[in-house]
């Protein structure tokens, strides 16, 4: 357990660092984002007011810490254009990407991990030709090819499913396959060559000298143990997803984090354009430490 | 290693198309008698045909004479900020691996750290700040692709460090920074090479989405990801304004995957990454 607790501590380690690169890259160049988000028209007293309340009158390091001790306590700031509190607006935003990101991982899992198992099966054979050929086009294609491309087809061409998304659950299929696309491929490769590493073990042996056939074994033994590197994945996944988050939800409107993110730098809203990066961060790390923990389930050898 | 390089059918044909393509984006002026700013409002939105390659847009601009010039700027964005990357993290890879551990706790932490970012909203934040210029591509694609190149190059020095030759080489007093020079990164290079080209694809993705957002570059400069943005609004009406760009940065990337996939078989059978 106490690996665990090192790994927690590692993360919040890390945490730090990114509060920072983000603090950092966000007021690298100078200029009073106060007297920008008023323009130049205002008297000074109204630019000073503001200049005061947002704390850039302070030195720099104790900006830092007072954003710092902010956002341990979950206040990210106010956002300069929605004029409310940052928090509050990544809060009502996360749910959509939470649903949209579950949709496409369990498309890119079910799909990816699909393909993997037949290509992985039939190696060097035609369907694994014709499979990898699909994952690798899988990896390919960009985010919003994908999502353009399913929008002809399947709304203009067919008009089997809405535009945008609505609300409703038909509404999501659209942009959880486009943002899953990717992963799916990724998914497949990697399940593919996991695999078939396990070809050779001989647990596989055993199982088969109990009585299994070769494809029982590898399926029920087998892809128990090819799932580790695949769900180390995942938590990597986490990260691409909600950056073609960004990509998805922009092109099907849903308000969820990437369009909130895309909303702050088109509006040049500082404040909420850091506590957006900073939520996602933090979302990513909790996904690697979740991703350890299961897989220390998996395999008791990555128990430390 | 030229000769097993020949052999993979796959590496060839996917240097052939990156080599065409590249051939066709550098001497695009040659290829195209029309300027990709011109507009002609007369010849609006023509489909492709044999004056018009691919069609003109919405304000009759050619779209084939678009899209040679936005390959440019994707080969551009895929060679240089991948190359930075790749040396940058080969550098940090290598004095984790090599100068004790504390360098290596630093700079393994920093990798975390732009790792624990989405890739996309990194770079967005960086184009808040520097704007949607080269520079702001640059540094992003930097940002997003380092931290993973040296932890794979810190893995891949820390086997080449346990060879026996280099331990000799150390007993017998040579310095450290000869060692590298002369015997770590040579047996890098392989790894190195394999990095960049799997590396490159991410980049061209990255910059095209970032385009297509509408957050890097501006009219009137061409990008492939900008030319899908402006024909989604016609996507039903004239599918093929946002086809043309689209194809072409997925023929890239495939490519340039399908080489790297080639190339880690030909120069690195062992590894897997």
């Amino acid at each position: 357990m106490s690996g665990f607790l090192r790994r927690c501590v590692g993360v919040l380690l890390v945490l730090l660092g990114v509060m920072a690169l983000i603090f950092i890259v966000l007021r690298i160049v100078p200029g009073n984002p106060a007297a920008v988000l008023l323009n130049e028209h205002v008297n000074k007293e109204t630019i000073e007011r503001l200049t005061a309340s947002m704390n850039l009158d302070k030195s720099i390091p104790e900006q830092f810490l007072l954003y710092l001790s902010g956002a341990i306590r979950g206040d990210l700031g106010q956002s300069y254009y929605m004029k409310q509190p940052v928090l509050k607006l990544v809060l009502t935003a996360f749910p959509y990407t939470v649903k949209l990101t579950v949709f496409a991982a369990a498309f890119a899992w079910i799909f990816g991990i699909g393909v993997g198992v037949i290509s992985a099966i039939h190696h060097d054979r035609l369907p694994d030709y014709l499979f990898r050929g699909v994952s690798l086009l899988g990896v390919s294609v960009p985010v919003f090819m994908v999502a353009l491309f399913l929008q002809y087809l399947f709304y203009f061409k067919l008009s089997l499913l809405p535009l945008g998304y609505d609300g409703s659950a038909a509404s999501m299929i659209l942009p959880a396959i486009a943002l899953g696309w990717n992963s799916a491929g990724s998914v497949a490769r990697l399940t593919r060559s996991s695999l078939m590493e396990q070809f050779n073990e001989p647990y596989l042996d055993t199982a088969r000298a109990k009585g299994l056939t070769a494809r029982q074994a590898i399926l029920t033994h087998g892809l128990k143990n090819a799932m580790v590197p695949v769900i180390t994945m995942l938590a990597l996944q986490l990260s691409s997803m909600l950056s073609g988050a960004v990509i998805t939800e922009s092109v099907f409107s849903i308000a969820g984090l990437g369009k909130l993110a895309l909303t702050a730098v088109q509006t040049r809203d500082m404040p909420l354009l850091q506590g957006t990066v900073l939520f996602s961060a933090f979302i990513i790390s909790l996904g690697n430490i979740i991703s350890d923990l299961i897989n220390s389930i998996l395999d008791p050898r990555l128990r430390v | 290693m030229a000769k097993s390089f020949f052999h993979n059918k796959v590496a060839v044909i996917s240097v052939a198309i990156i080599v065409i393509i590249a051939l066709m984006a550098i001497f695009a002026p040659f290829l195209t008698p029309y300027d990709v700013a011109r507009q002609d409002l007369l010849s609006r939105l023509k489909a492709p045909g044999t004056e018009h390659l691919l069609g003109t847009d919405e304000l009759g601009r050619d779209v084939f004479a678009r899209m040679l010039y936005g390959t440019r700027v994707s080969l551009l964005i895929a060679v240089i900020p991948t190359a930075l990357a790749v040396v940058l993290g080969m550098i940090m890879g290598i004095i984790s691996a090599y100068y004790g551990k504390i360098a290596d706790m630093i700079i393994m932490w920093l990798a975390d750290v732009t790792l624990a970012f989405p890739g996309m909203l990194l770079a967005m934040a960086i184009m808040y700040t520097f704007g949607g210029s080269f520079i702001s591509v640059l540094i992003s694609i930097i940002m997003m692709e380092w931290g993973s190149i040296a932890r794979i190059v810190r893995s891949v020095t820390m086997t080449i460090v346990e060879n026996e030759y280099i331990q000799a080489a150390r007993t017998m007093g040579v310095r450290k920074i000869v060692i590298v020079v002369k015997h770590i990164l040579p047996n890098l290079v392989p790894t190195l090479i394999v990095l960049f080209t799997l590396n490159v694809p991410s980049s061209i993705l990255s910059e095209s989405a970032l385009s297509f957002l509408g957050i890097r570059i501006q009219p009137p400069d061409v990008s492939l990801g900008l030319m899908v943005n402006q024909s989604k609004a016609l996507l039903f009406q004239k599918p093929w304004l946002a086809l043309a760009p689209s194809a072409m940065i997925m023929i890239l990337v495939l490519a340039f995957n399908y080489l790297g996939d080639a190339l880690r078989d030909i120069l690195d059978p062992k590894t897997k990454y």
